[in-house]
């Protein structure tokens, strides 16, 4: 399902980050990153607000400055270059348009501010137009345009100068849901197409899935887990990507391994594997696991909300302190405060360490 | 439940203050706007009204009662026109080139600095030492003075005042003295002052030895306070409050030590005094304005700017300034009319060559013959009419909407 990001690679760059820092002030907002982007990869920066995914992209930029590391496209480094010698085009969030150029102008204002006039320049806007299917609009002003046709102007603007990195910053958070899926489809589209390296900051895990080669997801300025969609999802390295990724996330239940089983208050699961006496957190997701009838399950509990979702039913189930949620068939229904129990496979359970988070690793059984 | 039954809510007033309709005014509401709004249009029309047939009288219409209505209380006639546009032609045509030129060139002048003033202040975060402004204050009252006392060349002057600053500057604030050589300094310093002190109050042998401790104190407070000041720095809130504060103080303040100055280098009397002073005096409202209308234009748009490839200049050029066109023309009507009806300062710095037109409104008051009214409003006439063919020009630049689309969804 994935294509391999090196097929699509003419002459993409790789980009490499090793080491960066950046404070403001006494807020260490990014510790110590290190991430290595394939040539042509479309990798995804995913993150909470404030995880220092943002401040990453604009020291990429060049909008932010460095406070230690360094960073490299191809064989340049570009560390402390200015931005406009970089050749790195970024998609802003707000599109950040130029509201007094009509979109023509727009798009050619990478050549104008280099001298390039006449025929060069308007080839290259035609051709970046005709790519995100604006080259009818030409001559209107940015206020004239609906939100998905500014963003297509934005992405043109970007693609025209063949830039050796793309950047995006939640390029399509301003968008109503139905065009965003839209967009999101064609985004991926055109960067296979170009096969430019990109990198795409977002805190909507639904868009990193869909979109990335590669997801890094990064919390509180430091790198969580860096992989393929499918890894991260299924192989969540510890509690904080475990609880980000998947829609519902993962359900995360606190209990203690003794003598070869997980307890917990209303809770006693033996284990199919080894692990340490402890306390650890036990996950599972919301579609590895199945409402049956009371006493029938892992554990009772009491049925708290049932949603329906269109092709599924999502059911949120409190016991104790905890309350999980499990998806079931769009048919499934159950009375509120109905007494239920809850079964999920026990091998595709994960177990975290309840201190530091980080996922354990199950010993032979 | 039953909200309709009570009166308080439903209960209607009077018809007279019951409007029409949503969005509409009551008719005892349009009665009352409409009579301030004709009250007001008086108060301001009149006095054009009465410039405009003061312009048209004879001496004697003027002088023997008032007169409102021409052809039935006086007779029009071009007397005055003939005064200002024959006979003192010269006169008028010198004042009013003189006006154009002056405030058309202080206002380019004020705008370009002004706004590039804002644009810094708004963009850039600056932090200078409290010590370098001490310093560079100190080094231009002392360039001032060798000027003003000595009779030293001024350029002569100016220029080895900033000299003395850049390297004063760069021996004392950049390079800051280590805590433990400054609390050594003090120390030693105050065990000498103490010393002194002691040796005066043990004999009166030593009784003027008490002057030089006192002094040696004063300069440690005087040191340790600086210290402090060379370590603080302000802000661009602090330095755009600066800038403000120099309206607070009224003109006629500084413009005797303006007119000594100019008159030391020789300049007064010529358009470039004028220029400049009032470039100088109007830049606080400039940067004001500008810098309100600078800081709308949202940031992401010059960020992207520059990952397009452009610089400082071309980002000012081609984004700033074309986004605050409106602020830029209200605020260029706003500053060529300040030039334009600039009284004080031109009394002080113009005399015949560099006269400007609100001198020759006042010379129309006379000692020997009173005050020639006639004339009078011929030239206000005449010199209220480039202001308001410039504020006809200028009001299509004031529109609104220009960010519109920049970054909204």
């Amino acid at each position: 399902m994935q294509e391999d990001p090196k097929q699509s690679a003419g002459n993409a760059k790789r980009l490499t980050i090793t080491g960066l820092n950046k404070w403001f002030d006494q807020v260490h907002v990014v510790k110590d990153l290190n991430i290595d982007v394939e040539p042509g990869e479309f990798l995804v920066l995913l993150g909470p607000s404030g995880c220092g995914k943002t401040t990453a992209l604009r020291m990429i930029a060049g909008l932010e400055a460095v406070a230690s590391g360094a960073i490299v496209i191809g064989e340049t480094e570009i560390t402390n270059l200015l931005p406009k010698y970089r050749n790195i085009a970024m998609v802003f969030q707000s599109y950040a348009l130029y509201p007094h150029k009509t979109v023509a102008e727009n798009i050619g204002f990478p050549f104008k501010v280099r001298g390039i006039k006449g025929e060069v320049r308007d080839a290259a806007v035609r051709d970046a137009a005709a790519q995100v299917h604006m080259e009818s609009m030409l001559d209107r002003y940015p206020r004239q345009l609906s939100g998905g046709e500014r963003q297509r102007v934005a992405l043109a603007r970007a693609i025209v100068r063949r830039p050796d990195v793309f950047l995006m910053d939640e390029p399509l958070s301003n968008l109503d849901a139905k065009l965003r899926i839209y967009m999101r489809a064609e985004l991926k589209h055109m960067q296979h197409e170009l096969g430019t390296t990109t990198i795409y900051v977002t805190h909507d895990q639904v868009e990193a899935m869909t979109l990335a080669h590669r997801v890094v997801i990064m919390n509180h300025g430091e790198l969580q887990q860096i992989g393929t969609p499918l890894e991260v999802y299924n192989n969540p390295s510890n509690t904080f990507v475990a609880g980000f990724m998947g829609s519902p996330p993962m359900n995360l239940i606190n209990g203690n391994i003794s003598q070869g089983s997980f307890q917990t208050e209303g809770m006693n699961i033996p284990m199919n594997g080894k692990l340490q006496d402890g306390a650890v957190v036990l996950g599972f997701r919301p579609e590895d696991a199945d409402i049956v009838d009371s006493g029938q399950g892992h554990f009772n509990a009491r049925v708290f909300t049932v949603e329906l979702a269109g092709d599924y039913t999502l059911v949120t189930v409190v016991f104790g302190d905890n309350s999980v949620t499990v998806k079931m068939p769009s048919d499934y229904d159950a009375a509120y405060d109905s007494e239920a129990a809850v079964r999920f496979s026990m091998e595709k359970t994960l177990f975290f360490d309840a201190k530091s988070g980080e996922r354990l690793e199950m010993g032979g059984s | 439940m039953n909200s309709s039954a009570e009166p308080g809510f439903v209960g209607r007033r009077s018809r007279w203050f019951e409007p029409a309709g949503i969005g509409k005014l009551s008719p005892g509401g349009k009665l009352i706007t409409y009579f301030f709004l004709l009250l007001w249009a008086f108060v301001v029309l009149f006095p054009i009204y009465w410039l405009l047939i003061t312009a048209f009288k004879l001496p004697p219409d003027v002088n023997n009662g008032p007169t409102y209505l021409p052809w039935i209380d006086f007779q029009p006639s071009l007397h005055a026109w003939r005064n200002i546009f024959v006979e003192d032609f010269a006169d008028t045509f010198r004042s009013y080139s003189n006006s154009i030129i002056i405030s058309f060139f202080s206002t380019i002048l004020c705008v370009i600095i002004g706004s590039l003033a804002a644009y810094a202040l708004v963009r850039i975060q600056y932090k200078p030492k409290f010590g370098s402004i001490l310093l560079f204050v100190l080094s231009l009252v002392g360039a001032f003075i060798a000027v003003g006392q000595w009779g030293i060349d001024w350029r002569f002057g100016v220029t080895a005042g900033l000299a003395v600053f850049f390297l004063l500057w760069r021996a004392t604030v950049r390079r800051h003295l280590s805590d433990r050589q400054m609390s050594l300094a003090l120390g030693v310093l105050l065990v000498v002052a103490a010393s002194l002190f002691f040796a005066a109050s043990l004999s009166a042998e030593f009784a003027e030895y008490g002057r030089p401790g006192s002094i040696i104190l004063v300069l440690l407070v005087i040191g340790w306070s600086t210290a402090h000041w060379l370590k603080s720095s302000i802000g661009n809130a602090d330095i755009l409050f600066w800038v403000i504060s120099q309206r607070i103080l009224p003109p006629v303040v500084v413009v005797l030590p303006i007119y000594i100055m100019f008159q030391r280098i020789g300049l007064l009397d010529t358009h470039f005094a004028l220029i400049l002073t009032y470039a100088v005096v109007n830049l606080p409202i400039v940067v004001w304005l500008m810098h309100d209308f600078i800081s709308t234009i949202p940031l992401d748009l010059e960020e992207s700017a520059q990952l397009d490839g452009a610089s400082h200049l071309q980002i000012f050029w081609e984004i700033v300034l074309p986004l605050s066109r409106p602020g830029l023309a209200a605020t260029t009507l706003l500053t060529l009319i300040l030039s334009w009806n600039e009284y004080l300062l031109a009394t002080f710095l113009s005399t015949t060559k560099a006269q400007t037109m609100p001198l020759m409104v006042a010379a129309q008051i006379t000692q020997e013959r009173g005050i020639y009214w006639w004339n009078m409003a011929v030239v206000i006439i005449i010199m209220i009419i480039p202001v308001v063919a410039m504020a006809f020009v200028l009001q299509r630049f004031i529109a609104k909407g220009v960010l519109l689309g920049a970054v909204k969804g």
